[in-house]
């Protein structure tokens, strides 16, 4: 190798390293040039071990030329290192506002959890105070108890899951209040959320929805005092003050009087109508006497909510089988707490 | 109940269109569930409630109408007079065993029945209406005096009926072959019509197939009686069965109806000239007939618990407008015979407030002795901890209780105890036959149905909930899959491991001011079809208890002396728990040690094999006194020589 054609081929070195430093744009790939041109088997190495077949002058020229090139190589790089270091802090100043945040921490609460919460809140500025009950109960406190007997026809109202053990699962909440008049003497006024079970699964039933039974007794409760406080909380939780709601004469085996509870709504059509949202009444003397609560000195009311229907009006919901499925799309919508 | 307009303008004059008489019957209890428009008519379906069987007929509705509104005025009955039987009794004998249940049979003849004879035009017309089929002339006729004024009566074919006629109880076990084509079989609570050989009907619910009326039937026995409503309760849905028949008798025929409807099947038998008929019998068994009661009515009463201002003399009227016997001298009361609904004072206030109208009670806001109550604590807890997961991206779930046999779906959350859970025994689908005793199999689902769905980089579910087992207990469970965070742009996220479950139950308990030794907790993890969920269960219950026990929040006095911390590093074999090394580092009762912090764990390369490197710092710091660092030194040195005796720790460099 002569002295001239290792001049060419150290610029023809320099002149590839010049390229493949300024192409570079991440620290990594640096290393990777560095290692490519200075690194153990890179061709300047392989320059200064055929530096030995050279005589004096000739080797300490090509030496010298030699290493001017690796200076200048190693000074480019460093030179990019700093470059490529300033811009990588170059990215920290150039906020851009209008770039997505990293990974979110908010969640999602179920609407009914949040319906319920909504409802319990205004029933307890109304002095009411929340009481639970078993899921799995008894003849005696889902039925009997309530004015409902064995051989009532009532009891074909209620399509009920039962137990091997002879327990049922509740079919609606008015158990819990069974339970709160055995332990408890009036004044009593509570609410009692919880889940219920119905042997039923359609568009407009699941086997397990969720109710809210509300209970008053005192001396001297009135249903013109129940047909305020159901108004109270519909325009509470419907946010309307000019809510129209209608009370109609029903039956249920442990009221009496009974009513059913409509509000008008507008329909996808713009029309008028009324939806049933509830049911209540006056407690039934006999359910009364059977908590050993004198009907002559005390009366009261008692009211039962389904949440689901309450949140379905509220959320613009059609489908009632969409609060068990659990799909984010259907929970996502709900991120405000 | 179905019943047309122009069926009931055959009782009152409606002025009123169909949408006010229906709005009128609704707002009186009598659901219009639809309305719908024929040919110069409108079908009216009414979705009565079980106490009101007086209107499961047109009759009914129509005088249900009057009491309403006396606008609907009763139209004059036609004089009819009782037509002169045309045939003898047949020479059947009958038998009346069951009288508590049957106080009333009434029976009549009808002989000659011609092939030929046809359905009245304007009985046919009516039952069409309505989507009642015919079936034959007679039965047709009966249909109709049904629906018309409320008595359901049965044909039998008087040729196929052998020897005397028993009312009594069936047989345990035996069967009647129904006109339905099914087959029931029977026990002592059943109430049967039978002939010498067989029975030719469950009473009040359904014939006999061999003994029904036919095309070529030539004679026909027909029965009109009254059975005790709570007798026949539940009689036909036990046999999963219901009948236009025994859904009258369950809830309760007028007793004075069996001979207002035979004399008038033979009002209209005549008039249409459709056979020969006898004249009417019955066996009564007057004692077991329903009475009428008397019930003394209180004023006052009725008003304080409507909340109205109305007069003693309104509330006569109304009662009386309902047909109730109302004695102004002794304020006493008396329901007419198809009204069984109304028996105690409570049934007369529904009644008065009824037809005064619900919608005219004015609203009276309360007076309220009752100290304001409580936040209700169990609630407050739940809701905190769904705040917690809804500040770190956790999403809420509720799932049915109900699972199935599946292995997962079996365990006890804290034992994994595989037992037979608490079963339904109607379940509605094997799917969902039993009750759910942890809450982490319902997750995983909702986990795959929405990785099926949407196809997440991460899950992460919650839910709060009774699960059933031993002891029913409200647990909080969390299901987390795949990585830790939504994908984005800054850093690619860590995979969950089971410490992310530590992190959640320590946090839990310090929103509650515990330590997570405090709660009652499991973390594992679960394969479900190739995937690995690792999940959190906490009892809920027993946090609940543990906070309404525990003490307030109390300020504990810290010192603001200088502080010394010394590290070490070591390799201790894999299977000794965190908490065992606790345990020594807590027995060597240095008190000056205020804080033990785990700074890293190392398993892999260069640390051999089962064993482990941890990194503990500890912070000395003395409440009355600068501590120095000799001291430090000496306590350290104590520390690790019991670790180094219990564990034969070696010392990393």
């Amino acid at each position: 190798m002569s002295g001239d054609t290792l001049k060419q081929d150290l610029a023809k070195v320099l002149d590839e390293a010049l390229k493949s430093i300024k192409d570079v744009n991440n620290p990594s790939d640096l290393e990777k040039v560095r290692v490519h041109f200075l690194g153990k088997k890179s061709t300047l190495i392989g320059f200064m071990k055929s530096l030995s077949g050279l005589d004096g002058e000739e080797k300490a020229n090509a030496g010298k030329n030699l290493n001017t090139v690796k200076q200048q190589i190693n000074q480019l790089l460093s030179d990019k290192k700093t470059s490529l270091s300033k811009s990588s802090s170059n990215l920290k100043d150039a906020f851009d506002l209008s770039m997505p945040g990293k990974a979110s921490s908010i969640g999602t609460i179920h609407p009914i959890t949040k319906i319920m919460n909504n409802a319990i809140e205004i029933f307890e500025s109304l002095k009411f105070e929340c009481v639970e009950g078993p899921e799995i109960e008894d003849e005696f406190h889902n039925f009997t108890a309530l004015n409902i007997p064995e051989s009532h026809p009532a009891r074909a109202m209620h399509d009920t899951f039962y137990l091997e053990n002879n327990f049922l699962l509740r079919t609606h909440t008015s158990s819990v209040q069974v339970r709160t008049m055995d332990e408890q003497n009036p004044p009593i006024r509570i609410i009692a959320p919880g889940k219920v079970y119905r042997k039923d699964s359609d568009i407009t039933h699941t086997p397990m929805f969720h109710q809210i039974e509300g209970l008053y007794v005192d001396k001297n409760v009135s249903f013109s005092n129940l047909k305020s406080v159901i108004n109270i909380f519909l325009k509470n939780f419907f946010e309307e003050d000019d809510l129209r709601i209608r009370f109609r004469p029903s039956y249920f085996p442990f009221t009496e009087p009974s009513a059913e509870v409509d509000i008008e709504y507008l329909d996808s059509k713009g029309n008028k109508n009324w939806l049933e949202i509830l049911g209540c009444g006056m407690v039934h003397p006999n359910v009364l006497e059977m908590a050993n609560i004198d009907s002559k000195i005390y009366s009261g009311y008692a009211f039962g909510l389904g949440v689901e229907r309450l949140a379905m009006l509220k959320l613009g919901i059609t489908d009632l089988r969409l609060f068990y499925e659990n799909d984010l799309r259907f929970l996502k919508q709900f991120k405000r707490i | 109940m179905k019943v047309t307009r122009s069926w009931l303008e055959n009782y009152i004059e409606i002025v009123n269109t169909t949408d006010e008489l229906c709005h009128d019957l609704t707002m009186a209890g009598l659901e219009v569930d639809d309305i719908s428009k024929i040919e110069n008519d409108h079908v009216i379906d009414i979705d009565l409630t079980p106490n009101r069987s007086d209107c499961l007929s047109a009759k009914g509705i129509s005088r249900e109408l009057n009491s309403i509104n006396s606008q609907y005025k009763q139209k004059p009955r036609e004089n009819s007079s009782k037509p002169n039987p045309t045939c003898k009794n047949s020479g059947l004998k009958f038998n009346v065993l069951a009288n508590n249940i049957c106080p009333r049979y009434g029976y009549m003849y009808l002989e000659n029945v011609s092939s030929a004879c046809s359905t009245p035009e304007y009985i046919n017309k009516r039952l069409s209406d309505i989507g009642i089929a015919l079936i034959h002339p007679i039965v047709d006729i009966l249909n109709y005096i049904m629906v018309d004024i409320g008595q359901p009566m049965h044909a039998y074919d008087a040729d196929k009926v052998n020897g005397e006629i028993t009312i009594r109880q069936a047989k345990d076990k035996e069967i009647m072959l129904a006109l339905d084509g099914n087959e029931y079989k029977l026990n002592s609570e059943n109430i049967v019509v039978s002939d010498s050989t067989q029975i030719i009907s469950l009473a009040g619910i359904i014939g006999a197939e061999k003994i029904s009326v036919s095309k070529n039937t030539k004679n026909i026995l027909v029965e009109s009686a009254f059975f005790t409503p709570s007798a026949m309760a539940n009689k036909a849905r036990r046999l999963k069965l219901q009948t236009e028949s025994s859904h009258r008798f369950e809830r309760g025929v007028d007793y004075n109806l069996p001979q207002e409807a035979l004399l008038y099947l033979s009002q209209i038998i005549e008039e249409n000239k459709i056979c020969d008929f006898s004249n009417i019998n019955f066996i009564d068994c007057e004692d077991f007939l329903p009475q009428s009661k008397e019930v003394k009515i209180n004023h006052d009463n009725i008003r304080k618990s409507i909340g109205i201002d109305i007069s003693d003399d309104e509330i006569a009227n109304i009662l009386l407008s309902s047909g109730c016997k109302f004695d102004k001298k002794s304020n006493t009361v008396m329901n007419p015979s198809y009204r069984y609904d109304l028996s105690i004072h409570a049934d007369y206030v529904e009644e008065v407030a009824r037809l005064y109208g619900y919608d005219n009670i004015p609203v009276t806001s309360e007076t309220i002795n009752i100290e304001p109550s409580n936040k209700y604590v169990p609630f407050e807890i739940t809701n905190k901890i769904r705040q917690y997961f809804y500040n770190n991206s956790y999403s809420e779930c509720i799932n049915y209780s109900f699972v199935n046999d599946d292995l997962l779906e079996n365990f006890n959350w804290k034992s994994e105890d595989f037992k037979n859970h608490d079963k339904i025994s109607n379940y509605m689908s094997l799917e969902q036959n039993k009750l759910r005793s942890n809450l982490v199999s319902s997750l995983i689902r909702n986990i795959e149905y929405n990785n099926n769905m949407n196809s997440e980089n991460s899950y992460r579910f919650f839910e709060i909930s009774t699960v059933f087992s031993d002891n029913n207990e409200q647990v909080l469970t969390c299901v987390v899959n795949g990585d830790k965070h939504e994908e984005q742009w800054s850093s690619k996220s860590p995979k969950f491991d089971k410490y992310d479950m530590t992190t959640i139950v320590e946090d839990i308990s310090k929103l509650f001011g515990l330590n997570k030794n405090d709660l009652t907790y499991v973390i594992k993890d679960v394969q479900s079809n190739g995937k690995k969920y690792i999940y959190m269960t906490i009892s809920v219950d027993s946090l609940i208890k543990t906070m309404i026990d525990n003490p307030k929040e109390q300020y504990v006095n810290y010192t603001k002396l200088p502080y010394i911390r010394r590290d070490l590093s070591f390799i201790i074999d894999e299977s000794i728990e965190y908490k065992n090394i606790l345990k020594i580092i807590k027995n060597t009762n240095v008190l000056s040690l205020k804080k033990t912090l785990l700074f890293d764990l190392y398993i892999g390369k260069n640390i051999p094999d089962k064993k482990k490197s941890l990194g503990i710092g500890f912070i000395f710091q003395d409440d009355e006194k600068t501590l120095t660092h000799e001291e430090a030194d000496s306590f350290i040195e104590n520390i690790l020589g019991q670790l180094k005796e219990q564990f034969k720790i070696e010392l990393r460099k």
